[in-house]
């Protein structure tokens, strides 16, 4: 194997994981910008999304676009109810609204061990074959999933700057009280914006099954790293979870090949508490204004 | 005596100035009363001067030592205490729970002592029952504070502050919210510790009437510049204030 | 709980409580009792450790981490050579040691970076564990962890360690309740029910917060090594971050104020586990919704019940006092 064969791959494969990562860290930092809550379920609502996508599209044979619309749906679902039955009530109250998801994570992850089992599934590539250019090639399956991330982003984009209910949004994320004042619904906008994040998660999640495998635990590790760029990023910064994302992603990828996986964790570890000493709002945060 | 020189004091908020260049002083024994119209930028002046903020250029000198940029703990600890403007206390804790807290930072010696004997508990709460007595708090001594008056709360919060037995207390709009016997009975309890305790005491007002009846001397801050120095009399008649808010102010009623 | 108004009641209802636990060998039908109560003292320690840093304030969610690192700390030592009743106390020593270099770092920031931080610490600490094999056996762990031994006489029987993981829970629960009342107990409930009004009273709550974060974590360094001597093993699997959930499910569920509150979520969540081993998946969903259950209902935890209605009473006496006051 080249070294320019190695590098593509690791570049790709990077750029694909951090890809992952951004829709992970955006529906974390959307949910905490606008409900002020730390959801450490977010990452469950990415393997409900892999499970149910691979139950329909990998054992069930239903077709891809069926099984991705099922898929998101279903967990959007979970996700409304989740918020009508738990974080409604722990919305401003950030330390309980933490805990409170926690134990929301400890149910859902162990509902899927109880139902699912605890062996890993695998699904069936959705696409294959390779994209050759100037002699490196790329594999598809992969390419795929960086490419959906990006529609993802750019559509979430969209939303957020050029809809009403976007920009809702982003009154509620700068003052909730100031957008009730000015007629905004909160009541519609947080299970609104919970929802959105849970199906960013859910879309991932369908992204990654093909392209790793599926079991109940999952979640977890998605959900330090969406913490983990959102703290790099800037809480609260969509342009900061991208690049947050793609910086953890690519560190990952190049650490892992070349030196070993535990190293890219600790030095994103490193990364982490450099940023949160030299520039605690994040590297796009605005800075927190002061009392 | 001078007790506080504030010297060439500027903060800015990105390219926002909310004080520019203010100096003033207080002397031991003032009541100082700090007004001027809304966003004329006396909150932010408070902070500064309180260590919340740090100034972006000047010098804040407290007792002949300068605590420009200190954290606000280590101010308190030297003697110059601040109330907040809402009702700051500590709701799920008893009254004198309350005020016992604030006794704490200034009379300890160090974090590690106490563990055994109980008597920094019966000093503390000693020294918290005369606050509550001087406050006429002391028959709600045992209720938590979230299950007092509106009110008493706000006296609760300028005891807490008295607690640390500061040299010099800052008031940030000790009256502001409430109804005309409230603020009448504030103003007297702030007289009585005037003269029991001969703090110096410096307060942020829009209360026209509270700063006139208590404070010896005004300051008039306008767009974040010192714009008048004087007895209550004085600014009062001074052109450039009545222009800047008491115009208005006349203006509007 | 306001510790000056502890009535006699509590002191015989205590002594009652603890002349139980140490009469339990006697009246256990088998040994598994005695490995359950042995479990709850660990437990109890680690959840003591949780209550204090949440006394100031703060949560941590990487709880186990420190737990992990004391109990490899100690069981390296002491597989040296070293006295295991002396590595159980270096372990709590650098478990603290580290949460003051770190607390240093990230208390000065919000509380939201400070859980991040914790929580990716001990995740870091799991990966280490795992590789640096040559030292920590990988995900093997190690086996064949020396006994403590006091004096000659080995605690190798669950029998002989129960005694003194009992004292040393004791012990945790004597210090946590003889901080709570002292000054700087008193700092850290201030600190965590108003930061910014203590701050403004003198007290420098960074140093509160931090060194409130070092006793807890020591304290997990300490019962992980505890731990590590009573199972003889430690593994990266001993402390995930599921651990470190279930010991804030028992802070949460039995009460974050006070010590009572440790005591109650500790007997109440640890015979779980060993009840349901067969479906742990139950087990921690049993946990979550206890968790989400008790944050809606009674959020001050199990143990508030009691204070609720004692306070109750008290209320009752004032309002009587002060409208007789007024009256007269």
């Amino acid at each position: 194997m080249s070294m320019d064969f190695i590098l593509a791959q690791t570049v790709v494969n990077g750029l694909m994981v951090g890809m992952i990562y951004v829709l992970m860290a955006i529906g974390f930092t959307m949910v905490f910008g606008i409900m002020r809550i730390v959801n450490f379920a977010h990452g469950e609502f990415y393997m409900i999304g892999a499970f149910l996508f691979a139950i329909l599209y990998g054992s069930n044979g239903m077709p891809f676009a069926v099984s991705v619309l099922l898929a998101i749906g279903a967990t959007a679902l979970l996700g409304l109810l989740m918020e009508r039955v738990v974080f409604r009530r722990f919305r401003g109250n950030e330390l309980n609204g933490m805990i409170a998801s926690v134990g929301v994570a400890l149910i859902l992850q162990n509902s899927a061990l109880l139902l699912w089992g605890s062996s890993a599934r695998t699904v069936p590539p959705v696409v294959s074959g390779v994209l050759s250019v100037g002699g490196i090639v790329f594999p598809w399956s992969r390419l795929v999933v960086i490419i959906g991330a990006i529609v993802a982003v750019v559509s979430l984009n969209l939303l957020i700057g050029h809809t009403r209910i976007g920009r809702a949004m982003r009154a509620v994320a700068q003052d909730s009280e100031i957008a009730q004042v000015q007629g905004i619904r909160v009541d519609v906008i947080f299970p609104a914006a919970f929802v959105l994040g849970v199906s960013l998660a859910a879309f991932a999640g369908v992204l990654m099954a093909p392209v790793l495998s599926v079991s109940p635990f999952i979640g977890l590790a998605p959900t330090l790293k969406a913490f983990v760029i959102v703290v790099i990023g800037g809480l609260g910064s969509v342009p900061g979870a991208v690049v947050g994302g793609l910086l953890i992603g690519l560190i990952e990828s190049f650490a892992g090949t070349f030196v070993s996986a535990s190293l890219s964790e600790i030095l994103q570890f490193l990364v982490v508490i450099g940023v949160v000493l030299l520039r605690p709002q994040g590297l796009l945060g605005r800075k927190e204004r002061e009392a | 005596m001078s007790m506080l020189e504030v010297d060439s004091l500027k903060r800015s908020f990105g390219g926002l100035v909310a004080v520019r260049n203010v100096s003033f002083e207080v002397n031991e024994g003032d009541f100082l009363g700090l007004i001027g119209p809304n966003g004329a930028g006396k909150t932010t002046l408070f902070n500064v001067i309180s260590g919340v903020l740090r100034p972006s250029a000047g010098t804040i000198r407290f007792l002949n030592r300068n605590i420009s940029g200190q954290p606000a703990n280590q101010t308190v600890r030297q003697g110059l205490s601040r109330t907040f403007q809402a009702a700051t206390l500590y709701p799920e804790a008893t009254v004198i729970e309350n005020v016992a807290r604030g006794t704490l930072g200034a009379s300890l010696t160090g974090l590690s002592s106490g563990f055994l004997s109980r008597k920094w508990r019966v000093n503390a709460e000693e020294k918290a029952y005369h606050v509550l007595d001087l406050f006429g708090l002391r028959r709600r001594a045992d209720l938590k504070a979230r299950e007092l008056s509106y009110g008493e709360q706000r006296r609760l919060g300028v005891a807490i502050a008295l607690a640390s037995e500061p040299k010099l207390l800052m008031l940030d709009e000790p009256v502001a919210g409430l109804n005309p016997e409230e603020a009448a009975e504030l103003a007297s309890v702030l007289r009585r510790v005037k003269s029991e305790r001969g703090v110096t005491m410096v307060m942020v007002e829009h209360h026209m009437r509270t700063v006139m009846g208590l404070c010896n001397r005004v300051v008039v801050l306008d767009h974040g510049t010192l714009i008048a120095d004087g007895t209550p009399a004085e600014v009062v008649s001074n052109p450039l204030v009545i222009e800047a808010y008491l115009g208005k102010e006349a203006v509007d009623a | 709980m306001n510790p000056s108004t502890t009535k006699p009641m509590s002191y015989a209802a205590v002594a009652v409580a603890v002349i139980l636990a140490v009469l339990l060998p006697w009246f256990a039908p088998n040994q598994f009792y005695i490995h359950l109560a042995t479990v709850g003292c660990i437990n109890l320690m680690l959840v003591l450790g949780l209550a204090i840093i949440a006394r100031a304030g703060q949560l941590s969610m990487g709880h186990g981490g420190f737990a992990l690192v004391g109990g490899y700390v100690s069981a390296l030592l002491s597989m040296k050579g070293w006295p295991p009743l002396l590595t159980l106390f270096i372990a709590g020593l650098t478990a603290a040691v580290i949460a003051a270099a770190l607390g240093w770092i990230i208390l000065r920031l919000r509380g939201v970076y400070f859980v991040l931080v914790a929580f990716a610490f001990s995740q870091i600490a799991v990966l280490l564990a795992l590789d640096m094999s040559s030292i920590t056996g990988g995900a093997n762990g190690l086996v064949g962890v020396p006994p403590i031994s006091i004096f000659g006489y080995v605690l190798r029987a669950k029998p002989q360690f129960y005694p003194f993981a009992l004292v040393c829970a004791l012990a945790t629960l004597l210090l946590t309740w003889l901080l709570y009342r002292s000054p700087l107990g008193t700092m850290m409930a201030a600190t965590a029910e108003n930061q910014r009004l203590t701050e403004s009273s003198g007290i420098d709550t960074h140093r509160v917060q931090v060194i409130a974060f070092t006793i807890g974590s020591g304290i997990a360094g300490f019962a992980g090594a505890l731990s590590t001597h009573y199972l003889r093993f430690i593994s990266p699997d001993s402390y995930t971050f599921w651990e470190s959930v279930s010991y804030l499910t028992m802070l949460v569920v039995g009460g974050r104020d006070g010590v009572l509150g440790p005591v109650v979520g500790v007997l109440v969540l640890t015979p779980l586990p060993e009840l349901l081993r067969s479906t742990e998946g139950l087990q921690h969903i049993i946990y979550g919704t206890m968790l989400v259950l008790c944050l809606m209902f009674v959020p001050n935890g199990l143990a508030s019940l009691v204070q609720t209605w004692r306070s109750r009473q008290r209320v009752a006496r004032t309002t009587t006092a002060v409208v007789a006051e007024e009256v007269t």
